[in-house]
Parts: structure tokens; C-alpha cells; sequence
């Protein structure tokens, strides 16, 4: 019966006194209205200070006074902006061009990769906002009679993210449990992480961090499936493991700059508007998008979206499937490490939040409670990076009447 | 704001203040976040009043709010949540077996999502009607129904009670 339910509810929460004072409370929201009239029309000019003398670092803060604000400029638009899809067949082409890349530096002559390389997207730690995507090369090694089962042979592969969110778990994407790599350092004089010993361990990985912050992993004797047989005892042990590929061939590949993310990315450039944006957005993302739920587990209903960009960050979209009559915004907290204001743009009330000094990095929160949808945008940047969109822009794809169809 | 509607708006946070604080207590496990957001969404019904009281029950609205509040927060980056066996403040056993009830309520509905803690609060302790609560959770009454029945098996499960939904 759930009146037991009842019950237990009712005397959990009772014996607490709220320690709300009223009187206090109605100063709160006197001064809040103040705020709220400051924000909505002093929008431009607390966004220029959050973007040119507040970006990545200090903390802005809202005047106490609308009265010492600086009148407000016109609202500008956006800086139309172009996005190019990196839609699939842009992916084939670039891993088509990676695989080739990494086949010259460790197979050049042909005497170890079997059949045709493959290649995968996206894994890794989506969270965190890092996807990579990896290349496979079934190897054949010296000396060694080729297994019959296709997913029991040993394999070279090559994981290309743009951080180390993306490589494998070993050396970054889980770093409480998973780092396990050491340094080592390569010729060349490149230092490396490094997971396993070749030659004594069936598993052997590197990886390293470019200067533009592709992560390459190189790993050896993965083998497909997951749960293949591991290498036959009876194999002989030292041509087993000589892979063929000395620590300069590993060290090329790893500082290899022609090697790029072949993720499902957005790249803005100069010249297309937010709404062929959200377009763009929606088309990269493709079918799993439509079936990506939060990984918290806090909104059963939502939808999310999520774009990684070549230009720095990475930007999610939840939609959820409510009206909303409810004040906009969540209101400016003095409390929460967050820069707040709210602009109209297309007739619709955005509220944008910049989070600065937030472990991993920043990000900017955007919000829409449109007639038919909510639009929330969240935009993560690298620590101490620049990302490829502004606030504008930002306010722009989220005011997109095209959320609300 | 006038005067007037400073005292009226004082009037309506006086009452509902200790409702919507339990509300959000079992909703969020958390006495102090708890306030905070019935103060956020007490704040954000201020700015609206006029807007509010010509539309709905002021009560009804505020919950909403306050609901929102809660399960919006718990979506903030900074502020994330994870269903949790561990609250954030921990009772004390008394021999009477009372306190060790109260947490084992609050403990077993922390391990819910909030938007089903939430369907579990309004319905069996602010005692709304499915539609009410589709109204606070701006959802289909049967998304209240399937959240609540999970819910309600999830509880189950953990409490030695007999649970069964009603309508």
C-alpha cells in the first residue's frame, strides 16, 4: 500500500525548521529584479567584457547598480559564420589518408599488414567531450603461421583523437584508474607514454600528445573482438613479438602531422549563418544523435546533440520536449562561478552562462524556453583554449526558430 | 514593485516556504540545497508576479519552479548529480529505529533519477493528481505513470513496504 509510502515520506521530512528568512529573502528578490532589468539591457556590454577582458581567466561580475552601467549598444548580429560538415564521405577520405600515412612509416614494403586496413569512429570519452577514432592493420609476423580465425590475429592500431580523452584507457581516457602508462622517451627525443614492454608482453602501446593537441596511440597485439584468443603458447616467443617495428618507425607515427581526427566534426568558416549552422550540426551528428541520452541519468526525456569542433571545443545540444511558460533563466546566483545575463535575439529571451575556471576547462551554458522546446546549449573549451565560437554565435544556434518545428 | 506587492509576495513565501522545503528536501536529499532552490524559485516568481497571478495557483507555479530549480540544477556541470548511496549528511542511529526509517526513505529515493524522485514526491507526499504532476514536470501524464511504476519498483525493492501504484 502506498500509504505506507505516504507515511515514511511525511516523516522523513518532518522536525526540520526552514531557516528561510523572509525578510531576507524579499531583498534577494528585490535586488534580482534590479539585476534582471540591468542584464537584459546592458546584455551587449556585459558580453563584450565577458568575451575580451573576462575570457578564459577572470571572473566578471554584475555592477550592483544598473545606474553605473555604461548605456547599452545596439545588439549586433552575429558574425555570419560557415560550417563545413565533416559528414562521411569527408571521413573515409581523411582515415583513407591516415591509414596511408601510418602504412608508409611501419609497413612501407608490404611485409606485415594483411588484407585491406579498416578503420572506426568515434570512441573514447565523449564526457569529457574528446572522440577519437582508430585504424586497423591485421599483422602478420615473421615466422609466425597465420591464425585461421580472422578475429584471433594479432593487429597494429593507431587511435587519432584530439585529446587524451580519446585514446585508450590505458594511457588517458579514464585518468583515475586508467593511466597507467609511464614515460618513455623515443628517438628524436620524443617523450612518450607507454604502456607494456615489447617483446615480454602481448600488449605494447604508445602514445603521445602533439603540439596541436592530437593525441596518436600506437598500440601492438590488440586483437579483435575483445575477446580473442590470446597469442598460442606454442607460438615461437621472439618472432612472435617482433613486430618489425622499430622505435623510430613508433615515433614517427606518433609525431606524424598529417595524421587528423576523422571525427564527425564541425568546422566553422567565415560565411554561413547560425540556422545553416544548426543544420550542419544536426547533419554531422547524423542518426546517433537522435538516441544519445544524458550519461548522468538526471533527464529521462532529452534529447542530446553533439558536434566536436577542428577550431577548439565541444558543443552539445539538449532538447527537451516542453513548453515552457516559466520565467526564463535560472536566475544570476552571486554564489555560482558563473558570469549570467540574458539578451532577446529573434524575439526570443536567451540566457547565457560563462563558467570560467572549471575543471577540465571552461564552458558556456545557453538557454531557450521556447513555445515548443527547450534549447540548451553547452559549450565546453579546452583548459585554457579559445574556442570556435563566440556567445553571439552561441545565442544565435540556440534562438533558432528551427529548434521550435 | 509596489509595496503592496512586496507584502502579498512576503504573505505567500510565509506560507509555502515549509512545504515546498520538505517537497525539495526529499526531492534533492539535501536540507540546504533544498532552501536554496525554494528561494531561487521563490526569487524568479517575484520577477513574475504579476504574470503569475493573473495565470494559475501561485503554489502550483512556485513548485513547479522550485522543481525545476532542482532537477535543472542537477544538470549544471558544476553542480552535476549521480545517484548516489551516500547522502550528503548522514543520521545518526537512534535505538527507536525512527531516524534509521528517515534515512532509509531519503537514502532509497537518492538512488532514483530526480525526475522519478520527483514523480515520487508529488505524488505520494505533496499528494497532486497524475495530471498535476505531468502539469509540475511539464510532461505527458504517461511519462508520470511509467516514471512513477519504475519508481515505485526501484523503492520496493529497497524498503520493506508494499507498494502498489494508485490513480
Amino acid at each position: 500500500m502506498t500509504e505506507q509510502l505516504r507515511t515514511r515520506l511525511r516523516d522523513a521530512a518532518d522536525g526540520h525548521t526552514s531557516g528561510i528568512q523572509v525578510p531576507d529573502l524579499l531583498h534577494r528578490a528585490q535586488v534580482s529584479k534590479r539585476r534582471h532589468r540591468y542584464a537584459a539591457g546592458g546584455a551587449t556590454v556585459l558580453a563584450a567584457a565577458v568575451l575580451v577582458g573576462g575570457a578564459m581567466g577572470a571572473r566578471a561580475a554584475l555592477p550592483e547598480n544598473p545606474d553605473d552601467t555604461a548605456p547599452a549598444s545596439p545588439q549586433p548580429r552575429a558574425e555570419e559564420s560557415k560550417w563545413v560538415v565533416m559528414d562521411s564521405a569527408n571521413e573515409k577520405r581523411v582515415n583513407d589518408a591516415n591509414i596511408g600515412v601510418v602504412r608508409r612509416i611501419i609497413d612501407a614494403d608490404n611485409q606485415y599488414v594483411v588484407g585491406k586496413p579498416s578503420a572506426s569512429c568515434c570512441g573514447g570519452g565523449s564526457e569529457s567531450g574528446e572522440i577519437g577514432a582508430s585504424l586497423y592493420f591485421v599483422w602478420q609476423h615473421p615466422g609466425v603461421p597465420q591464425s585461421a580465425d580472422p578475429h584471433a590475429r594479432p593487429i597494429v592500431q593507431v587511435s587519432i583523437a584530439n585529446g587524451w580523452g580519446g585514446t585508450l584507457a590505458e594511457c588517458g581516457s579514464k585518468p583515475d584508474d586508467g593511466n597507467q602508462c609511464r614515460e618513455v622517451e623515443l628517438p628524436g627525443g620524443v617523450v612518450a607514454k607507454m604502456i607494456g614492454t615489447k617483446g615480454d608482453d602481448e600488449h605494447a602501446s604508445y602514445a603521445y600528445k602533439q603540439p596541436d593537441g592530437t593525441v596518436i596511440q600506437l598500440s601492438m597485439g590488440m586483437q579483435y573482438g575483445g575477446d580473442a584468443p590470446k597469442f598460442r603458447p606454442d607460438w615461437d616467443t621472439e618472432a612472435t613479438y617482433d613486430w618489425g617495428i622499430s622505435d623510430r618507425q613508433i615515433a614517427a607515427v606518433l609525431t606524424a602531422e598529417e595524421l587528423d581526427p576523422p571525427l564527425k566534426q564541425v568546422r566553422v568558416v567565415p560565411g554561413m549563418s547560425a540556422t545553416d549552422a544548426k543544420r550542419a550540426l544536426l547533419q554531422a551528428l547524423g542518426d546517433d544523435a537522435a538516441t544519445y541520452r544524458h550519461k548522468s541519468g538526471t533527464d529521462d526525456d532529452g534529447t542530446k546533440l553533439e558536434g566536436t569542433f577542428a577550431g577548439g571545443g565541444t558543443l552539445s545540444v539538449d532538447l527537451d520536449e516542453m513548453t515552457a511558460d516559466l520565467v526564463p533563466a535560472d536566475g544570476c546566483q552571486p554564489d555560482e562561478p558563473a558570469v549570467c545575463e540574458e539578451r532577446t535575439v529573434d524575439g526570443q529571451t536567451v540566457t547565457t552562462w560563462s563558467v570560467l575556471n572549471q575543471d577540465p576547462g571552461n564552458f558556456q551554458l545557453v538557454l531557450v524556453e521556447g513555445e515548443q522546446r527547450r534549447v540548451y546549449l553547452s559549450y565546453y573549451l579546452p583548459a585554457g583554449g579559445q574556442g570556435a565560437l563566440t556567445l553571439d554565435e552561441l545565442a544565435q544556434i540556440a534562438a533558432d526558430a528551427g529548434w521550435q518545428r | 514593485m509596489t509595496r503592496s506587492y512586496d507584502a502579498d509576495f512576503a504573505a505567500f513565501a510565509t506560507a509555502a516556504i515549509p512545504g515546498l522545503s520538505k517537497s525539495a528536501y526529499l526531492i534533492c536529499g539535501d536540507w540546504h540545497r533544498a532552501e536554496d532552490a525554494v528561494q531561487e524559485a521563490l526569487i524568479k516568481v517575484y520577477r513574475a508576479w504579476p504574470r503569475v497571478e493573473r495565470r494559475e495557483s501561485l503554489l502550483a507555479y512556485t513548485r513547479r519552479a522550485t522543481v525545476r530549480v532542482l532537477i535543472d540544477g542537477s544538470r549544471r556541470p558544476w553542480r552535476r548529480e549521480t545517484s548516489t548511496d551516500d547522502l550528503p549528511v548522514r543520521l545518526v542511529a537512534d535505538e527507536t529505529g525512527g531516524i534509521d526509517d528517515r534515512d532509509e526513505i531519503v537514502r532509497a529515493l537518492a538512488t532514483l533519477t530526480p525526475r522519478r524522485r520527483a514523480c515520487i514526491v508529488l505524488r505520494y507526499f505533496a499528494d497532486l493528481s497524475i495530471a498535476e504532476t505531468a502539469e509540475t514536470l511539464r510532461c505527458a501524464e504517461g511519462t508520470v505513470k511509467r516514471q512513477t511504476s519504475d519508481a515505485l519498483r526501484a523503492l520496493r525493492d529497497q524498503l520493506d513496504i508494499e507498494l502498489t501504484e494508485t490513480r
